[in-house]
This record gives C-alpha cells, structure tokens and sequence, in this order.
C-alpha cells in the first residue's frame, strides 16, 4: 500500500492503526483515540488516524473538537479509501446522510477494497430517495456475496422502486433455483412466501397473463394477498368475470371490508347503474353476511333521500343500533350529514322512536346522547346542550355523556367549565386512560397547561421525574405535545411574556422532532426487510414516508411555528433572559427558585439546559429558523401542496428579495386549489406592496395581476369568498388586515362572524387589527 | 335482550360512583368523611345494568355495646337510579346482604329509613323487614321536614 506523503516506516503506524480501529469497534473510544493521536505524534500527515480521532471525539460526545479534524482528515486525505470511509460513517452518525453518501462514494472510486461499502452506500441513497443510484450500488454488493438471497432481494427491490419491473423478475428468477431445495427453517419459509409475493407483484405490472398463471394453485403463507393481487391482474386484463369472483371469494374472507364491496361493483361494472339494480345486489350480500355493515351502509349512500326505499332501510339501520345501545350509533351514519334531507330523515326517525321509550332506560338515554350529538353537528347548540343535559339527568353515571357535555360547552366556548363537566366525568373512573387524555386536552385547550400536566401524568411512566413530560416525548405522545404548544402560544398572546413563546416553540420542534425520527427509523429496514424477504412491506413503508411532512399533525406544528416567528419578527418582545447581574440578592434568590420550578414543569427532554426555549427565540433571523427547522421538510416532500405554497407566499413576500418564489407560489395556490378564499388577500398585498421596487420585479408582479380583475377589490373578494364559513371570514380578517385604503370590510366580516359558533367567532375576533 | 344485572366491588377507581349515586337518589346528604372511609369493603357492591353503573349499597357490621363480636349486619346507604327501579337491582342488593350475614353468622339486618317516604318504606316490607323502633329526629342534622326515621330490621 502506498501512502502519499507517507514515510517509509508507516508499516509500523499501520498496525497501530489497525489495532485503533479495532478498539473502535469495540466502543473503547478513548483507548482508541488515544493510539489515533499517537500516530499523529509520529506523523502529523497520516489522515486516516485524523478521520479515526474526529471518529472516536465525536462518540465521546466532543462535537466541536470532532469536526476540526474531520476538516483536517477532509483536506490531507481526500483521495484516500480509508479516510474517506471513516468520514462516511462520522457523517452517518450524524444524520448527515447526503455526505455519508459522497464519501462512502468517494471511498470506493479510491481503489477501496471493502465491499461492505456498497451496501452502506445503497443504505444511504435509500435514505436520501436517489433511487437511480441503489441499482448499481446493490448490484456491486451483490457480486461481491452471491451466496445470500436477501443480495439478490434488495437488487430485485432497487429494480422494482425505478420502475424496472422486468429487471426486478428477472433478479428473483435468477435465485430461486438456487435456493428452492434449502428452505428448510421457519424463517426461511416465511421469506420465501413474501419474496415469491412480491416477484408475483412485480411480474403483474408488466405481464398480468404471466402473473395469474403463476398465482393458480400457488401455495402461499398470504392468501388474501394473493387473492388480491388475483383479482387485480382479473381487471387488468379486463376479464370482469372472473375478478367479480375473486372479490366474492374476499368478501367471503372479510365481509366487512368496504373495499371489496367497491372493487366488486367495479368489477360487475353496477357504480353507475340504476339504484334498484345495486339494491338487488346490496340484499343479496346482506343475506350471506347478516352481521356485516357495509351491505346496509353502502344502499343509504346511494340512495336518494326521496326514493321510497330510503326511509325505511334508514329506519331499520338506525333504529337497530339504538336498540342496542351503541355510543358510536352517530359516528355510523355521520357520512350522511352532508345531506340535508337525509338528515331531516335521520331526525325525523330518531324523534319519533324517542317518545316511545318511557320504560327503555338504556335506550332512552342514548337516544338522548345521538340526538345530542345530531344538533351538535347541525349547530344546534342550545338543542345539544338540552338533551345532555336531560341524559345526565337521568343517567349520571355514564361518563360518554359528560365527555359529550364537555365538547359542546367547548363550542359555545367556555371552556372553564367544560373542563370542570370533563374532570367530573374523569373522576366516575379513574382507569379509563381515553378521558383521561381527553381531560387533558381539554385542560390545554383552556390554556390551564399545569393541570393537563398533571393529569396525563396519571398514566405515563414517570420513573425519577415528577409528571410525565419527558415520557410523553419519548414515547411520541404528539397529541399532547401540539396541544401543550399550542397552549403556550395562545398564553404568549395573552400575556405577551417570551417565556410561553419559547416554551411554544419548544413543543412545536418536539413534533419535528418526532417526525424526524420516523424518517431515521426507515435505515434499519433498508436491512431488515430485505433479510426477512417483506418486500411489499416495504415499498409501502418508503411510500408513506414519503408523506409524513404533509400529515395533519406535522401542519398543526409548522403553522404554529409559522404564528410563533413571524410574532418573534413583528413584535418587541421582553428580554427573554432578564439580566442577571441587575437583580439584588432577593430577586436572585427568587428567580432561581422560579426557574427550579420551571424546569419541573417544563423540561422535556433530559439535560436540556434550554428548557425554556429561550435560544430558539432569541434569533436574528426567524424567517430563515423557520425554513431551516420547520417549513423545508414539508416543502421539499411536498412542492405543490397548498399549504407548503401559502407559507412560501406568506415567507418570500416577507423576505422580500425574489419575487418570482412570491409568484410561484400563487401560481401553484392557484393551480391546486382555484377557489381559495385567501387568493384576494394574496393579490391584493401583491397589488399594494412596498417590498419590491426595482423595475423588473413590479414588471412581473404587474403581469400576474392581469388576470385578476381589480378595478374594484370588492369584486375580487366577492367572486372568491363566497361562503359564510371559518376559513372564508379568516380570509376577510386577512384582507382587512391591509388596510387598504376605501375598502370597508368590517361590517361584512361582523355580519359573517354572527353566522359562527361561539368559540370560532372569540378566536377570529382576535385577529382583526 | 334485557340486560343483565351484575353486582361489582367498589373500588378507589370507581368509588366517586357511590358518592355520586348516593346524591341524586337519596334524601340525606352524607359528609365527605363518609365517601372518604377506607371501609370500602367487602359490604359495599356497585350494580351494574348492563354496562352501566345504576346502583350501590354499603353496609358494615354493627358490634353491640358491651361485646365484641358482631350480631348485625347495618346497612348505611342503599340507592338505585330512579329510572332503574323495578327491574330486581334492589333485591338483589338485599339478598347479598343477606348472604353476607349469612357468612358471617349473623342473624339480623338493619337500616334507617325516613319515616315520611312511605314508598321506600312499603319497598322494605315488601322484602322482609318489619318496624323495629320509630326513632324521633333522626335526620334532624340533615335538615329534612319531618326528620323521623324508622328502624326496619330483618330477620335472617
């Protein structure tokens, strides 16, 4: 081996460095840090051992120091396989996998020998969704240990995700002869199965004929998948018929999954035929299967609310849940609540069955609950609150009706007192953990975050800490968490003291959090999958991974986290961190002992000295922490979403400096959604801005705002916000909040805040300048 | 179906039910202290009609003065919901009550009972128990009209 720079006698140092890297292996990371150093002495141009040590500094958690030699390691050796290999896997364990990714890369194009490298590569491209490179990296692997299947599994898999289906059979084609007289343990009978399933899946994108042979008498541990993927190639290749059969062979599996019965109508070709004809289909499954919902359910769907047939099958589906008492008798026909003469049907029904259950205890008290519920959803608040009221009345012992009583108490937005209705309900039975965590949301949501604290901590594992709070992060409790920021948020507002902003903040990071966890978590399967053979798993999982950014629960961070920066922008907060040195004995004294007492309430994670949040306020660029730590995740997973482009507008009309990232974003606000209520509050700050002045941008802007007619905004704003609902009146409030000279929203926006609930007319109220 | 009628131990999870059954069914209020008893032992039962908790008795055992082994099973608290009556929970409590003297050796059960509620009393009748004493201002504490009880005994 020749070293460039290195001297003669690096034989020596060589096998001081092999013996470093064993004791790296086996985490002695000071011994080996130590031998690294060593080398160092003796030669100061020896990178591997600089790699090794920034290796070896960052697991014993000396970050800073760590990176200096990662640099050094970077420039002395650059071309070198070893240093280069030993900076991936610093990089990997930073998380860093983009450049994990180049030097494992650049390890191998340096003559490196270790074939373990491509698999690491392949993990990291994986990870990173450079798919186009994972074929070649597996394949390398491959050739280097052709003895294991899962080899072979993970080319087939890089082949099946680039959409190269024929090259993915063909792989699998390839071992199956190999090991088809080895398969002998459980494990290895399992994998078989799966991977057999998967070649099927795969041979069926391309060649369903091909597929559905295979699949005839195929002896597999999955039957329903087989089944499916069956009747699938069926209508792939048109042959309706005999998929139709196939659906029936599901139902006959599972009669209660919705899916089959639509795939089945798909297949018999009946979605858009005549009512009674999909009725006569619907009785004769409600007859194999009495027990099963979906052939009731589905008709109710269908049918028109005037069709004859409608009221009485509504009656027997209905009443027969009443009859037996069941609390989720209003989620059931919930669906139908978009249509108002299934609901005056639906009311109709329930009323009059009411009057004659005087001596049905039970069933009179939930009747009472659904109707409740009805008004609820209807906006009837006064109503609701009756008939809870009457079944608290008359049965106090159910703790459902005082969950119910509590949530439409929320809607007339008290929520000191649906709190207080809540605990009672909670109190009746201590060890049902689902109100006790509704108690505490409910507790956060009337922003008494102290009580929901204690409360939820009735449940979790609390070990040395006095409440649950740092079990809750560990175990990915994000309800709470969101709740919890979204308390302090709103308390911030209240007080205008930054310690509840960066305790907000604080929790809304707690979700980015978690989400990055679930991402991280994909490494170990771009493994363990291949090995197990479950390979259909697994392009789901990296399917849905794909999404996670554009959950709901990952938005309701990101917008709080969007209010909390753009709050650290616009407003003069107090000094976050009061000085110090100003304060005399006493106040000292105090303070310390306030801020012990914090730290018990409000530490989340174990050893944060920054518990209080207060570094992540104190910054000189919000707009840019916002992208970095927040908005970009989203963002970069979902370009074109809706809400990814309003923060975009709502950032680069901030930032001010490129006014075509402001204009892309409406085009896509646009193009996704062309009846967005805010598009008039976009337009109009475009058309009254101040942040753009040179000649090219205002050319553009100018040019854009062709389409929209503005010769009267109040035109604009009519044609877009039309209806009478939360989002239409916030965008109102945000039109409003231009101030734009002659143009008088407010008496509109008051007129509309009538038609609100309560607590959504308090919450709107706020806002408007 | 009618549903079935099940009696379950009282418990620290659920043993607001008994202080919240107590105050809507019955005419005295007991004082927190009364709720507070570690006593909930095994005299105490929660009835449940189905799913649902409807009714709830406690009683303890009564040791004479002068003597220590007990001779009478006292019922403290007895109560149905309303809506509830008339379906078997009450006799059902009586008759664990009696079994539980029964166990214990014990031949007699007693309780109070406001002497203006004629309905409850008849009730009691009805399972056996005759008038022991009429016991002048017995709820006087609690502040009813005409706070008489009577004291119902039953032989077992």
């Amino acid at each position: 081996m020749s070293r460039r720079g290195a001297p003669i006698i690096a034989n020596k140092e060589d096998g001081t460095f092999k013996e470093a890297l064993t004791l790296f292996d086996s985490k002695q990371y000071k011994k080996s840090l130590k031998l690294a150093e060593q080398i160092l002495k003796k030669n100061s141009n020896y990178s591997d051992a600089y790699s090794l040590k920034a290796l070896n500094l960052y697991n014993l958690k000396e970050y800073e120091e760590s990176e200096i030699y990662a640099q050094k390691a970077i420039i002395k050796g650059d071309k070198l396989p070893v240093t280069n290999h030993i900076l991936g896997i610093l990089r990997r364990q930073q998380g860093n996998h983009k450049q994990a990714a180049d030097f494992f890369k650049a390890a191998l194009e340096h003559g490196s020998t270790n074939n373990s490298i491509w698999r690491d590569l392949a993990i990291m491209q994986l990870q990173n969704r450079d798919y186009k490179y994972v074929i070649q990296s597996r394949h390398a692997f491959l050739e280097s240990a052709m003895g294991y299947r899962q080899n072979w599994t993970s080319l087939s898999v890089a082949y099946y995700i680039n959409e190269d289906y024929d090259a993915a059979v063909k792989t699998l084609i390839k071992i199956e002869d190999l090991v088809k007289d080895k398969i002998e343990t459980e494990a290895e009978i399992i994998e078989d199965s799966e991977v057999y399933l998967f070649k099927l899946q795969a041979l069926a994108k391309t060649d369903a004929t091909a597929a559905l042979k295979e699949l005839e008498g195929i002896k597999t541990l999955d039957v329903t998948g087989a089944l499916e993927l069956k009747a699938n190639c069926y209508m792939q290749l048109e042959q309706f018929d005999k998929a139709q059969k196939t659906y029936r062979e599901l139902l006959k599996r599972n009669p209660d999954n919705y899916q089959y019965y639509r795939y089945l109508e798909a297949a018999l070709g009946s979605s858009d035929k005549s009512a009674k004809l999909r009725l006569g289909l619907y009785d004769k499954l409600a007859k194999f299967y009495p027990r099963s919902d979906p052939p009731k359910f589905i008709p109710l769907t269908f049918l028109k609310a005037q069709d004859p047939e409608f009221e009485p099958r509504m009656r027997s589906y209905v009443l027969a849940q009443l009859k037996r008492s069941v609390p989720a008798t209003f989620q059931n026909v919930k669906p139908f609540y978009k249509d108002s003469a299934k609901v005056a049907i639906i009311e109709k029904i329930v009323l009059q069955y009411l009057a004659g259950l005087e001596n049905s205890p039970l069933e009179f008290v939930w009747t009472h609950y659904f109707l409740s519920l009805h008004y609820l959803r209807l906006g009837k608040l006064s109503e609701a609150l009756k008939y809870v009221d009457a079944a608290i009345k008359h049965t106090p012992t159910i703790v459902e009706f005082y969950l119910l009583k509590a949530r439409v108490l929320k809607h007339f937005g008290d929520l000191t007192q649906s709190c207080e209705v809540i605990n009672f309900g909670r109190e009746l039975d201590l060890q049902d953990r689902f109100v006790n965590t509704k108690t505490a949301k409910y507790y956060n949501r009337a922003n008494q975050v102290d009580k929901a604290l204690a409360t939820v901590s009735m449940f979790t594992k609390n070990d040395s800490s006095p409440n649950g709070l740092k079990d809750l992060h560990t175990m990915q409790a994000s309800w709470f968490i969101i709740e919890n920021g979204e308390a302090f948020l709103r308390t911030y507002k209240e007080t205008k003291d930054a310690k509840f902003l960066g305790l907000a903040l604080k929790r809304f990071l707690g979700i980015v959090k978690i989400y990055e966890e679930f991402w991280t978590d994909q490494m170990d399967f771009h493994t363990f999958c291949m090995r197990k053979g479950t390979c259909r798993a697994y392009i789901n999982l990296l399917e849905w991974e794909d999404t996670i950014y554009s959950s709901a629960m990952y938005k309701r961070a990101l917008k709080g986290a969007v209010d909390a920066y753009f709050i650290i922008l616009n407003e003069k907060l107090n000094e976050v961190e009061e000085t110090y040195v100003k304060l005399n004995k006493k106040e000292k004294v105090a303070k310390m002992k306030q801020t012990e007492q914090d730290k018990i309430a409000y530490q989340a994670y174990t050893d944060d000295e920054d518990f209080y949040g207060h570094k992540l306020v104190d910054v000189l660029d919000p707009l840019g922490q916002l992208q970095i730590k927040f908005f970009n995740h989203l963002f970069t997973q979902s370009p074109d979403s809706i809400l990814a482009n309003e923060i975009q507008f709502q950032l680069q009309f901030e930032i001010g400096k490129k006014v075509a990232l402001v204009l892309s974003a409406l085009n896509k606000i646009v193009k996704a959604d062309p009846k967005n209520v805010n598009i008039p509050y976009y337009v109009l700050s475009l058309k009254n801005q101040t942040k753009f002045t040179d000649s090219l941008s205002k050319k553009l802007i100018e040019k854009t705002l062709e389409k929209y007619e503005l010769s009267d905004p109040n035109t604009l704003i009519d044609s877009y916000v039309t209806g009478g609902d939360f989002k239409s009146v916030l965008g109102l409030i945000n039109v409003h909040n231009l101030d734009i000279p002659g143009l008088q929203l407010k008496p509109k926006i008051m007129e509309l805040l009538g038609h609100l609930e309560p607590f959504e007319q308090s919450e709107l109220l706020q806002l408007i300048k | 179906m009618a549903p079935s009628i099940q009696l379950d131990n009282i418990t620290p999870n659920n043993k607001k039910l008994l202080q919240l059954i107590n105050e809507v069914t019955l005419p005295v209020k007991f004082s927190d202290d009364y709720y507070k008893e570690s006593s909930l032992n095994g005299f105490s039962k929660l009835s449940y009609y189905g799913e649902t908790p409807v009714g709830v008795v406690k009683a303890k055992l009564q040791v004479p003065q002068g003597s220590s082994t007990p001779n009478i099973v006292y019922i403290e608290s007895l109560a149905v919901l309303e809506p509830y009556r008339g379906l078997g929970i009450g006799k059902q409590f009586i008759d664990f009550i009696k079994q539980q003297a029964h166990i214990s050796y014990i031949h007699e059960v007693t309780l109070h009972v406001w002497a203006k509620d004629e309905k409850v009393v008849q009730w009691y009748q009805k399972q056996g128990f005759v008038v022991k004493e009429k016991v002048p201002d017995y709820y006087k504490a609690h502040g009813l009209e005409s706070p008489d009880a009577l004291l119902l005994s039953l032989q077992v």
